[in-house]
C-alpha cells in the first residue's frame, strides 16, 4: 500500500471510530497530534489492518500503531 | 466476494466503520443498550450499529467500565435498572482462561472452573436486577487452546466451557427476559484461530480478530433484531441454478440436477432442503423465476425435489422484471420490503433487484449454491429467539391466505365475501397462558401498532395479573382454518377510565373489520369494570399508516394532534353494545 492509499485509508477509520465527519492525515501526524485518535481508535486500526489488508501484527507493532509513520513502516514491511 | 454474494459481510472492516455514521436516519427506531463490558467493547458499537441499520435500527450503546461486572450490576440494582431496553454483557472466554492463568496456587482448570462459576453467580444476579430490560447474554466460545488435548472435553476446561453454556441456555429458558447470542457457533463457523487475536488482547484487552468482530456484529445485530421483530420474514427465490442446477427451459425436467444422484444436484437438494427447513420454521417461501410455468411444475414434481409447488405462499412465474413481480409477491404477502430476502444465482438479476426494490436483501453465490445458505447464516436473517405453535402456524395461514384473496374475487360485495369467511373471533380478557406469542406479536407487529410500545416478558406477566391492568388478545378462526392470535391489546383501568397503551395486529387479517369487532368486545368488557371512558393514542411509527385512522373510524374524538401522533377519548357510555353485535359485521364473537 502506498504512502497516499494509507493516509486515505487511515482518515476513514480514525474519523469513523473517533465519531468525527472527516479528518486530514499527514505522514507526520501521531496520535498525539490528531484530535480523538484515543486508545479505543487505535483498537479500531489494528482490526482494519488485520481484517482488511491481511496483515500479521507482531506484538511489537500493536506498540507502533500510535503514529502515521510507524504504520506505514508495518504496512510496507 | 462481492457484497451482493455475501451480503454485508463481504465489505471491508473500514467501510463497515465508516458506513454505519452515514446510515443514521430519523426514520430509524432507537433502541437504548447497556453494555456491562468484560472485555473491550469497541469497535463492536460500530460494527453492530452498520447491521442495525439494515434492520432500520439504531441502537444508543452506553458502555460501563471495563472490567466491572459486578459494579454495573450494584449500579442497576440503585438507579439505572429501567433505564435500558437492553443489557448487554459482552464477554469472551480469552479472558477467562487469561485470568485463570494468572490465579495462584491453582491449575488452569479449577481456576477456570472458578471463575465461569462466578460468573454465572453474577449473571443470576443481574437477572433479578434487571426489573423492565431486557438482558443479552453470550454463550462462550471455546479456549484459544486445550491443556490435556482430547481429554479436556472429558474433564477440562473444554468441558467446563460446555457446562457454562449449558447453565446459560437454562437461564434462557428459565427466564423470559433473557437473550441468548451464539458466539460459540459464530466463532467455530470462523474458526479460533480466525477467532482470537492476542496482539489485540494483550494490547487493548479487545480479544477478536476483525474478522470476527464482522461476524459477531452481524450476528449480534440479528440477535436485537429478532428482540424487536425486525428479523426477515420472507425468502423469495429463483429457479434454475438456484434451487437446482441447469436450465430448465432448455434441458426440461429431466436435464436438470437436484438429488444424489450427482456432485451438483446433492448441493442444491442441499439448499432445497435449508429452504424447506426455513418454512418448517415458520418463514415464509415465495418464487421469482424467469420460466414457463408449466415446465417448473414437473420440476417440483421429481421425486428428489424437497420442495412442492405448493411450498410457494406466492409464486411469479413470467418473462417480468424481477424487481416488479418482487413488489407484487410483497404486496400479495403484505410484508415489508425490510422483511424479504431475495436469493438468485445470476448477480445481474440480483443488481436490478436490488436496484429497485429498496430494502429487500439480496444474496447470490460465486461458485457453489451453499454460499447462499451460509450468507444467509452469517448474516443471521431468519434469526428466531423464540418458536411457538402460531409461528410455524403463520406458513399455513400465509398460504390459505392465496386461497382466500382468490376467493375474494369471486363476490362483487366485500361484505358478502367477509360473511363467506364465517369468521369466529375468541376474545381472551387477561389470559397469560400464551404469554410467547402475546410477547412476540406485541414486539413484532409493525404495520397495526398504535404506540410501538415493547414489552418484556415480566410486563406481559403483570399486565395479565396486576388488578388495574388488562390483556386483551383474540385468535380467529374462519372456513380456511385457525389464524391463531392475530391481535391483543394492553391497557390500564385507572378509576373509571380506560387506557390502551398498546394495540397490534397481525397483518393476515387486515381489512376484516376486525378492527371495530375488537373494540366492540373491549366496550362491553369495561361496563362489567363501571368504566365510563376510553383514552387511546396513535404514536405514527414510519410504518403503522394502516391503523392510524382506527380509532376516528370507530367514533373516538380526537382531543390532542401533533406531528408526531394522535389523542383520542371514547365515551363508553354513548353506545349500548352487547358482544357478538355486527359492529363489525360478519365476525361471530365471543369471550372465552
Amino acid at each position: 500500500m502506498d504512502q497516499i492509499s494509507l493516509l486515505s485509508f487511515l482518515e476513514e477509520v480514525i474519523a469513523s471510530a473517533s465519531d468525527q465527519e472527516q479528518i486530514t492525515l499527514t505522514i507526520e501526524d501521531t496520535a498525539d497530534t490528531v484530535s480523538g485518535w484515543d486508545s479505543l481508535v487505535t483498537v479500531s486500526i489494528a482490526a482494519a489492518l488485520t481484517e482488511e489488508l491481511n496483515i500479521q501484527l507482531t506484538i511489537d507493532d500493536f506498540d507502533n500503531l500510535t503514529s502515521v509513520k510507524s504504520i506505514l513502516e508495518i504496512v510496507s514491511k | 466476494m462481492t457484497s451482493y454474494q455475501s451480503g454485508k459481510l463481504g465489505l471491508p472492516l473500514s467501510k463497515i466503520l465508516r458506513a454505519q455514521k452515514i446510515s443514521n436516519s430519523a426514520d430509524f427506531r432507537t433502541i437504548n443498550v447497556k453494555v456491562i463490558s468484560e472485555v473491550t467493547f469497541e469497535p463492536l458499537d460500530k460494527i453492530i450499529s452498520f447491521f442495525l441499520a439494515d434492520y432500520q435500527l439504531l441502537p444508543s450503546f452506553q458502555v460501563g467500565g471495563f472490567d466491572q461486572l459486578n459494579h454495573q450490576i450494584i449500579n442497576l440494582e440503585k438507579e439505572e435498572k429501567n433505564s435500558f431496553e437492553l443489557i448487554y454483557v459482552h464477554n469472551s472466554a480469552l479472558k477467562v482462561f487469561v485470568k485463570s492463568n494468572g490465579m495462584q496456587r491453582l491449575n488452569t482448570t479449577d481456576a477456570f472452573e472458578q471463575i465461569m462459576n462466578d460468573y454465572i453467580k453474577s449473571i443470576k444476579r443481574l437477572i433479578d436486577v434487571a426489573g423492565r430490560s431486557t438482558i443479552l447474554l453470550n454463550l462462550f466460545e471455546l479456549p484459544p487452546y486445550r491443556i490435556r488435548g482430547s481429554h479436556s472435553t472429558r474433564s477440562g476446561i473444554i468441558k467446563i466451557t460446555q457446562l457454562i453454556n449449558s447453565q446459560l441456555l437454562s437461564l434462557c429458558d428459565d427466564n423470559k427476559n433473557v437473550l441468548i447470542h451464539d458466539v460459540n457457533y459464530i466463532s467455530a463457523n470462523i474458526g479460533l484461530t480466525n477467532w482470537y487475536d492476542f496482539g489485540s488482547w494483550a494490547s487493548f484487552k479487545q480479544p477478536f480478530s476483525g474478522l470476527a468482530l464482522k461476524s459477531f456484529g452481524a450476528s449480534i445485530a440479528s440477535v436485537i433484531a429478532s428482540f424487536l421483530g425486525r428479523s426477515k420474514k420472507l425468502l423469495i427465490t429463483d429457479f434454475d441454478n438456484t434451487l437446482w442446477g441447469g436450465v430448465i427451459g432448455d434441458t426440461g425436467a429431466e436435464g436438470i440436477e437436484i438429488g444424489v444422484d450427482s456432485p451438483k444436484g446433492e448441493i442444491f437438494s442441499l439448499v432445497q432442503s435449508y429452504i424447506y427447513d426455513l418454512m418448517a420454521s415458520g418463514v415464509i417461501i415465495a418464487a421469482c423465476s424467469k420460466n414457463e410455468e408449466e415446465n417448473v411444475k414437473s420440476a417440483f414434481e421429481k421425486s428428489s425435489s424437497h420442495l412442492v409447488m405448493e411450498d410457494f405462499s406466492s409464486k411469479k412465474i413470467n418473462w417480468f422484471q424481477k424487481s416488479k413481480n418482487i413488489i407484487e409477491i410483497i404486496n400479495d404477502l403484505n410484508v415489508s420490503k425490510e422483511s424479504a430476502v431475495f436469493i438468485d444465482d445470476n448477480p445481474a438479476e440480483i443488481l436490478e433487484v436490488s436496484s429497485n426494490v429498496i430494502g429487500c436483501s439480496c444474496i447470490s453465490y460465486e461458485s457453489i449454491a451453499v454460499e447462499m445458505i451460509q450468507s444467509i447464516d452469517a448474516l443471521g436473517f431468519f434469526e428466531s429467539q423464540t418458536l411457538n405453535k402460531d409461528d410455524i402456524n403463520r406458513i399455513q395461514s400465509y398460504k390459505e391466505n392465496t386461497y382466500r384473496v382468490e376467493s375474494s374475487h369471486s363476490f362483487s360485495n366485500y361484505d358478502d365475501f367477509l360473511r363467506s369467511l364465517e369468521m369466529e373471533a375468541i376474545m381472551f380478557w387477561n389470559t397469560s397462558n400464551n404469554i410467547e406469542r402475546l410477547i412476540s406479536l406485541n414486539n413484532k407487529t409493525n404495520q397495526f401498532n398504535t404506540n410501538q410500545l415493547t414489552l418484556s416478558a415480566s410486563e406481559v406477566v403483570n399486565y395479565s395479573e396486576a388488578a388495574d391492568k388488562f390483556i386483551l388478545s383474540v385468535e380467529l378462526n374462519d372456513k380456511f382454518g385457525p389464524l391463531g392470535v392475530i391481535s391483543s391489546m394492553f391497557g390500564e383501568l385507572i378509576d373509571d377510565r380506560c387506557i390502551i397503551a398498546n394495540w397490534v395486529m397481525s397483518c393476515r387479517v387486515f381489512k376484516r373489520k376486525l378492527e371495530q369487532c375488537i373494540l366492540s368486545s373491549l366496550l362491553e368488557k369495561l361496563k362489567e369494570f363501571q368504566i365510563n371512558s376510553i383514552h387511546a393514542s396513535i404514536k405514527y411509527s414510519d410504518k403503522n399508516a394502516y391503523c392510524r385512522e382506527v380509532f376516528e373510524e370507530f367514533g373516538f374524538k380526537e382531543v390532542n394532534s401533533s406531528l408526531g401522533g394522535k389523542e383520542y377519548y371514547f365515551d363508553v357510555n354513548e353506545l349500548n353494545l352487547k358482544v357478538g353485535d355486527k359492529i363489525g359485521p360478519n365476525i361471530t364473537t365471543k369471550f372465552s
